[in-house]
């Protein structure tokens, strides 16, 4: 079965073509981030305004690129989670696509998505298994029993740890999204000179918050800043190293955590944030004490894709799975909701 | 010639096809679920029409304005069928296609028509079209402004009985009761068809039928949003 996969739900416009038989033939990628990043963070209507563009092109570069033209067995699109007007271009144009084919559709779970983009890999990991879904919009801890079979652990109670990233990189004036822009940063820091809180690491549980941090960061910041309302580069590259430590060691402490609870050994992470090369480093670190071992995707699939779209609507496409000619999308769904395979 | 047409612009939603001979169309006034109901509409209309995709000749879809969200499902449900049937789709203006419903309605009528629609952030798109022997002609270009300009504009320059159509009249003061006001009528796929066929014809005959063919006509596009004030270069550290 081959099929076309659309992911719009936010920022991104990926397009990509996965075949059951023959793996990923091939994906496109369209980002908006020079758009957003003149207002700091990702505009609704913008986001929108540029899906609608772009889509079609990228589509009929993809299944010629692919030789695929005539060859779709079924279209699948993000459905939801993510914002409304973004997700509606993908789902009308997916499912018009389909119908206009005469094949079937469905609708995908995004972070369901990010959960499977490392099945995509050489060497994929083996059901069960822990996922740390981490990105700019969600911060979760999951149970994978299998495909469609997902127990929420625990959750961040407030901001998203790519969220953080992005507050972060913004109180010391650095571009949008931050994530990047800090781990460059923090690479010429200097180890200790601050000390950051590692939030709710001394308690039970799963859970996760961010906010604390933020504010931490903005305090650092103020009382080292400058006439311009900065501290010095040195400075800055100082905090960005103390932050990046106290988000990944969080994160490394919840999932070794979570591996103990579940009493498995096998860690996925996905998401943006799993594109940061010190929380896969320390991970690797701290999970070869306990016998365990951590699996992600290459870093173009950490971030939003079609490829990630493609091969999880394909999943479930192969048991049967289809979506009726009505476009639906769901700007808010639980992970935990979606049906079994 | 057998036409497409799809309007998801406004708070309604309708398909409709034109076989040649005849129009079929299908309606929805369910606020907020175009998504979920042009599809199924499309598929039910071809029924009813006895035809399938595969026979449309051309793809007709109001492409603004109206509501952002509306136009884009109209529009990438236009474009997920013309792309994957390949079939040529042209945009219609909105505000036309309720002129010419009207026209279609009142076939004796001659005059000037006013469409206007609740543009939200105290403004309306609005235009004005002209109807003589039951053609329509656009007289003044679909823009969006202020309610208290298309009041002044209509003073100024139409005669005392015009016919005022759409929400947009809720919020421009009532006029002269010698216009005629009906702010509830709301553009309508059937007349989708007219446009199109006025549109396309000409475009075929200078052979401009672009691809891709589709982009909405927002007609608001000043952004309100506050851009980042930056204290150093980007990408500087």
């Amino acid at each position: 079965m081959r099929v076309l996969g659309i992911e719009s739900s936010c920022d991104e416009t990926g397009v990509a073509v996965y075949d059951s038989e023959a793996g990923l033939l091939g994906h496109e990628l369209y980002t908006q981030i020079k758009v957003h990043a003149e207002y700091g963070g990702v505009v609704p209507e913008l986001a929108s305004r540029d899906h609608i563009r772009k889509l079609i092109p990228l589509i009929d570069e993809i299944l010629k690129r692919t030789d695929s033209v005539g060859a779709i067995d079924a279209v699948a699109y993000t459905s939801g989670p993510g914002l409304i007007g973004a997700l509606l271009v993908g789902g009308c144009v997916g499912r018009a696509l389909a119908y206009a084919w005469g094949v079937p559709a469905i609708g995908v779970h995004h972070m369901e998505g990010h959960l499977l983009a490392p099945l995509l890999e050489p060497n994929p990991p083996a059901f069960p298994f822990v996922a740390l879904l981490v990105s700019g919009g969600h911060t979760q801890l999951v149970e994978v029993k299998a495909i469609g079979e997902y127990r929420l652990l625990g959750e961040s109670l407030d901001d998203a740890a790519g969220e953080a990233f992005d507050k972060a990189a913004k109180m010391m004036d650095l571009d949008y999204p931050g994530g990047p822009h800090i781990a460059r940063l923090a690479e010429q820091g200097v180890a200790g000179r601050f000390k950051f809180p590692r939030p709710m690491t001394d308690r039970p549980g799963l859970d996760f918050s961010f906010s604390g941090l933020k504010t931490f960061t903005l305090n650092t910041v103020t009382q080292n800043a400058e006439a311009n309302g900065l501290p010095d580069d040195q400075t800055c590259a100082d905090i960005a190293h103390a932050f990046q430590e106290a988000v990944v060691d969080t994160l490394v402490i919840k999932c070794r955590r979570a591996l103990q609870e579940c009493n498995m050994n096998t860690l996925v992470i996905a998401g943006g944030v799993s594109a940061n090369n010190r929380l896969r480093e320390k991970l690797e670190t701290a999970l070869a004490k306990i016998n365990s071992r951590v699996f992600y995707a290459r870093h173009e699939f950490c971030t939003d894709n079609g490829a990630m779209i493609a091969y999880a609507g394909c999943q479930r496409l192969m048991v049967g799975q289809t979506e009726p000619l009505a476009v639906t999308v769901t700007p808010r769904w639980p992970l935990d909701q979606l049906s079994h395979l | 010639m057998k036409i497409l047409a799809l309007d998801a612009a406004t708070e309604v939603c309708s398909v409709a096809v034109w076989d040649g001979e005849n129009v079929f169309e299908r309606r929805s006034d369910i606020p907020k679920s175009h998504a979920q109901q042009l599809l199924p509409l499309v598929d039910e209309v071809l029924s009813a029409a006895a035809t399938d995709l595969a026979s449309i000749d051309a793809i007709a879809v109001t492409h603004g304005p109206g509501s952002f969200t509306g136009i884009r499902i109209g529009i990438g449900i236009a474009q997920g069928l013309s792309y994957g049937a390949k079939i040529p789709a042209i945009g219609v203006n909105t505000l036309e296609v309720m002129a010419q419903g009207y026209v279609n309605r009142h076939p004796s009528y001659n005059g000037y028509l006013v469409p206007a629609l609740d543009a939200r952030m105290a403004e309306v798109y609005w235009g004005v079209y002209r109807v003589e022997n039951g053609i329509l002609f656009e007289y003044k270009a679909a823009q969006v402004c202020a309610p208290e300009n298309v009041t002044e504009y209509c003073e100024a320059n139409l005669p005392s009985c015009y016919t005022a159509l759409g929400h947009g009249w809720k919020v421009i003061a009532t006029p002269a009761a010698s216009v005629q006001v009906d702010p509830e009528w709301m553009p309508r796929a059937s007349a989708i068809v007219q446009v199109a066929e006025r549109q396309t014809i000409a475009q075929i005959e200078t052979s401009a039928i672009a691809e891709p063919p589709l982009e909405p006509l927002y007609l608001r596009n000043e952004i309100s949003w506050k851009k980042r004030q930056r204290i150093r270069p980007p990408n500087s550290l």
